[in-house]
């Protein structure tokens, strides 16, 4: 494996499945690591860095809710779920966890592949961001360019899923974002209905950015969508009306 | 004593003074007279106690001693001087001691005379003081600077002496000193009295305690209506003819006296052990009347008695050996002999000679040759006849009549004593019962609910009652119909119908619910509320006639306990059934989810690997493209597997599991099924059997399921496995062919033993499968007519299916084995087993 390649971590305990994956993965320039058991993926984790986690929530010894969890813990990696279950409480439970991305089982090839390729367009933007100057929202400054949060002067962490939500929403602050919009610009083309998304992750960055007693930075728009709010610098135009 | 120098000097200054005298003291308040003349003298060192009943005016001395009440006439002298108010040298006790609560023993004890160093109080000097006060007086000192109000009645009382004699009196008068104490107290003020005494001091004692006053006094002084009506001492006259005295009453002959003290005697024994009363009265009284040899016959309650023997024996005095066999057991009436006669009849007997006496015919000859003359008074309580006490003389002749007098009072206090003990004997009986009633409904309600509790209880119950039948009747909800569903009956007369309509009769009247009521004079009605409904207990009696007040009271007590008890029991159980099926719930959602999970990965590899090769961006080498394939017929067949499976099970849990029996031969079966899983297992899979293996009416097909899924399993999810035995026997005599799947992997836990059948649960293993291969493989065994098991080996585990040979022969003729479930009836279906 080259030190360019994007590396995968696989979490799956069903040989053909890791065959299957594997040999995908590798034909199209992927380094793969297969973790069997989900018992040493933390190590690799903390060790190898690799850029997505393919995640098999139902695995013999290992709750997979609890790795996803402890993942997230301690990487901003991207993470795709990979489950049998279908519930939208399976989805929703994995989401808040901090998955990234949540893959039903059985999936195809382009599914997956198409699944892990946004994840790493979220993290890695392939088009070069046009020039953007630090936006404050109160004690907030969002550097789209440096991919840098701060929240009173501290840096703020955030996955490369909930830093393309909120690129999204800073972008055009004041302006009403619809559910779906969102969707296919973060998630990519065919999420535009799975609203749970964005409503999880519209939470997981309140969570990291806005004091508890209100959101005020992030409004929600029921049943239409979310809309930022202005920044400072820009706070005496008047409000666009909905 | 030698470190009482002080003291004892100082007793010698004061030790010589002379008596106190009392003369012709007169005292009248408005126009009753108190006092007529009283004339007392104490000397010192004496103990004069004067005794009185009540309101004769002892109290009215005590004052005119002290001087808070002046005599109208007369006077009270000491050293013959006239005594003024409060003289410090005569000190009181009185009744009420006139303590301080809140001060200390040492502050009561200085109380107005406090000892000061300049102006401060000098609480040490007072405290060495106290000390050397109860030094001298033999008492423990205990802790001075207690408050009073924390010492008991028996401390406070010596505290108040102690301050009466500090400053050591030459006439100590006592009104009552020992009234409320207990024995111990008393003993040690009398204890300190005898030391005051023997310290010269003179003592005016005022008790109504004649055994007090006989211990103590060297006289004793009788006070009635206002006068001293002797003075003697306690060596000279009987108490009791003190208490003549006192009461005016004529002095009692020594026999009544004897018996006067006997009788307060056992009033005392009988409230400390009632058993011995009864005993004591026989030895007393044969102490008393002067009879030599004396019984006491019971009469027998019970219903175990018959007739022939109704008096029992139960004290004698005096008796040979072998007399009292005769007198064991005597009949009510003249064959009973005097006993029988006077039992019977309920009036004295006397048999002047019982060699003529045809009352005494039917004696043994032992009996007579010591007895010529008897006589039996009847022992009469409030309920009648109890019993009789019987006098034997070995001379013939009539009792004296004073005697047989004396015998009829001694008679009535043991019917008394006799009647006390029964009442204690039944609430005894009846506490006992109620605790074991009690008991058993504890056991009811616990956290195990014990199968059959309630009817035992019931039963307890009523015998308990000593009623005849007791029944439990629910209230059938809309219909309102009384179904009866507990009852315990006794005695062969049914009557469970009418229990029910005397509970019926009780939930019509309207009214308090929760108390017992008879209905009728037979049965004993208590609606309860239980949590199935309206509830009513009832109890019956044959006979009407035995339903008592206590009755109703154990019942009502008992039908609460019951009911608190059944309150419990449904508790418990909604309890437990909510448990079960929260954890049924959670056995189906995760059997559900590892199924989906099981159905999917394969499903997931199959649309994979054909995506897979189908993708145009990748050109796949050949031995991929094989590989890829490979992948695909695998995981079909295991999703194949998977759904036969899933199939096989639901028919087995719907019991719709079909079997083709043939004869097969057995041999083949678990060659077939070795090939099976040894094509790709490396341990050892050994098979041992017989020569002769008999050929079995059986499904060859699902048998080899059987056993393949027991060694893929032992295969598969064992680990450190490294063989399997499979050995199978024969059972000739029950028809059956057993055989031994043994591992020697890693066992399973003792607790996993009865679960590992069913579909949900299995061991921890990296294997996929919905753990559906044991629950099929019981399923299919007990299609059969046999039975499956695990043990466990050591290591690993065995499991051991057993098949009848041939079955329908077993179920034609043989009984014994129709328990073995027949053909396609599957009896234990892992779902059911699985909410247990």
């Amino acid at each position: 494996m080259t030190d360019d390649a994007t590396l995968v971590l696989v979490v799956e305990d069903d040989a053909n499945i890791v065959d299957l994956v594997q040999a995908n993965l590798l034909a199209r320039g992927f380094a793969v690591i297969v973790s069997r058991t989900g018992a040493d993926a933390r190590e690799v984790v903390d060790t190898k860095a690799p850029d997505v986690v393919l995640l098999d929530l139902m695995l013999p010894s290992v709750d997979g809710f609890d790795l996803c969890r402890e993942i997230r813990e301690r990487s901003s990696v991207g993470i795709i779920v990979v489950s049998a279950r279908r519930g939208e409480q399976d989805k929703v439970r994995a989401l808040n966890l901090g998955a990234d991305d949540y893959l039903t089982k059985p999936f195809g090839v382009d599914e997956l592949l198409a699944r892990i390729t946004a994840l790493l367009r979220r993290s890695r933007p392939s088009a070069p961001p046009e020039v953007h100057p630090p936006v404050t929202f109160g004690d907030i400054t969002v550097d789209l360019e440096a991919q840098l949060v701060t929240k009173g002067g501290a840096t703020v962490h955030l996955t490369p899923t909930e830093f393309a939500l909120l690129r999204e929403l800073v972008l055009v602050p004041g302006k009403l974002l619809s559910h779906a919009t969102l969707l296919r610009n973060v998630w990519g083309p065919g999420y535009e209905t799975a609203t749970e998304y964005t409503r999880v992750y519209v939470r997981r960055l309140r969570a990291k950015l806005e004091d508890p007693d209100g959101p005020t930075l992030i409004v929600t728009e029921p049943r239409a969508g979310y809309r930022m709010a202005l920044p400072d610098d820009r706070s005496n135009e008047t409000t666009p009306s909905r | 004593m030698d470190g009482l120098a002080a003291g004892t000097v100082e007793r010698v200054a004061w030790g010589s003074s002379s008596s106190l005298r009392v003369r012709g003291v007169h005292k009248r308040f408005g126009r009753i007279e108190v006092l007529r003349g009283i004339d007392l003298e104490v000397s010192p060192g004496e103990i004069l106690s004067l005794v009185g009943e009540n309101g004769t005016g002892k109290s009215t001395i005590v004052h005119c001693i002290a001087g808070t009440c002046l005599p109208d006439r007369g006077s009270v002298e000491l050293e013959g001087r006239s005594l003024g108010a409060a003289d410090k040298r005569v000190a009181v006790v009185w009744q009420d001691l006139a303590l301080c609560d809140n001060l200390s023993v040492v502050a009561n004890l200085f109380l107005g005379d406090e000892r000061c160093d300049g102006h401060v109080l000098d609480d040490r000097h007072m405290i060495a003081e106290a000390a050397d006060l109860f030094a001298a007086l033999r008492l423990t000192p205990g802790d001075f600077e207690r408050p009073v109000r924390s010492l008991s009645g028996g401390q406070r009382q010596l505290v108040a002496i102690a301050r009466a004699v500090r400053r050591w009196p030459d006439v100590l008068v006592l009104d009552e000193p020992t009234a409320s104490l207990g024995v111990n107290e008393t003993a040690v003020v009398e204890q300190l009295l005898r030391e005051l005494r023997t310290r010269g001091t003179a003592i005016l004692l005022v008790s109504h305690r004649l055994d007090q006053v006989f211990e103590l006094a060297d006289d004793i002084a009788v006070l009635r209506d206002g006068r001293i009506l002797a003075v003697a001492s306690p060596r000279e006259v009987h108490p009791d003819d003190v208490v003549a005295m006192m009461s005016g009453t004529e002095a009692m002959t020594s026999a009544r006296r004897q018996l006067h003290r006997l009788h307060s005697l056992v009033e005392q024994l009988a409230d400390v052990e009632p058993a011995a009363s009864l005993p004591l009265i026989v030895s007393a009284m044969a102490e008393a009347v002067d009879v030599e040899q004396l019984c006491v016959h019971l009469l027998d309650e019970s219903d175990e008695a018959d007739d022939d023997a109704r008096l029992r024996c139960s004290a004698t005095v005096g008796f040979p050996l072998g007399l009292v066999d005769g007198l064991d057991r005597l009949a009510l009436g003249p064959s009973g002999g005097p006993p029988g006669a006077a039992a019977a009849a309920a009036s004295t007997v006397i048999v002047e000679d019982a060699r003529t006496d045809p009352l005494c015919a039917s004696w043994r000859g032992n009996v007579l040759s010591h007895v010529r003359s008897v006589w039996s008074v009847p022992i009469v309580g409030a309920m009648g006849v109890l019993g009789t006490i019987s006098g034997f003389a070995d001379t013939p002749g009539s009792p004296v009549p004073d005697q047989l007098e004396l015998v009829t009072l001694y008679a009535s206090h043991a019917a008394a004593a006799i009647e006390r003990e029964r009442l204690l004997a039944d609430a005894t009986r009846r506490n006992r019962m109620l605790e074991t009633l009690r008991g058993v409904l504890d056991k009811l309600a616990g956290p195990q609910p014990a199968e059959g509790a309630l009817a035992v209880a019931l039963v307890a119950l009523c015998r308990g009652l000593g009623a005849d039948a007791i029944a439990l009747h629910h209230h059938g909800g809309d219909t309102g119909v009384l179904v009866t569903t507990e009852l315990v009956e006794l005695s062969d007369v049914a009557s469970v119908d009418r229990q029910r309509a005397a509970a019926a009769e009780v939930l019509r009247a309207s009214g308090r619910l929760d108390r017992a009521r008879p209905v009728g004079l037979d049965v004993l009605a208590v609606p309860i509320g239980t949590p199935d409904g309206r509830a009513v207990l009832t109890a019956w009696w044959a006979e009407a006639d035995r339903l008592s007040n206590d009755a109703l009271d154990l019942f009502d007590d008992a039908a609460r306990s019951l009911q608190l008890a059944l309150e419990r029991e449904a508790l418990e159980r909604a309890n437990a059934e909510a448990a079960a099926l929260r954890r049924s719930h959670r056995l189906q959602r995760d059997f559900l989810h590892r199924l989906n999970h099981e159905l999917r990965t394969p499903l997931t590899a199959i649309q994979g690997f054909a995506s897979t090769l189908r993708q145009t961006d990748v050109s796949w080498d050949s031995s991929a493209q094989e590989r890829f394939l490979d992948s695909i017929a695998t995981e079909s067949a295991r999703m194949g597997r998977l759904v036969g499976d899933l199939l096989d099970f639901s028919a087995i849990d719907s019991g719709t599991l079909r079997l083709v029996r043939d004869w097969c031969n057995l041999e083949l079966v678990l060659e077939a099924a070795r090939r099976c899983v040894g094509d790709t297992a490396s341990p050892v899979i050994d098979l041992d059997h017989p020569a002769e293996l008999p050929a079995v009416w059986a499904d060859h097909d699902r048998l080899e399921q059987v056993f393949v899924n027991l060694l893929d399993n032992a295969v598969r999810h064992a680990s450190g496995l490294t063989r399997v035995d499979v050995h199978s026997s024969i059972d000739t005599d029950n028809g059956t062919v057993t055989v031994r799947v043994a591992d020697d992997g890693c066992g399973i836990a003792p607790s996993l033993v009865e679960r590992v059948f069913v579909p949900r649960e299995r061991g921890s293993s990296d294997d996929a499968g919905a753990g559906l291969g044991l629950a099929i493989a019981r399923g299919i065994v007990v299609a059969h007519g046999g039975t499956i098991d695990i043990e466990a080996g050591r290591p690993g585990t065995i499991v051991v299916v057993t098949i009848p040979i041939d079955p329908s022969p077993l179920e034609m003729h043989d009984s014994d084995l129709t328990d073995a479930a027949p053909d396609f009836d599957i009896e234990t279906s892992p779902m059911e087993s699985s909410s247990d």
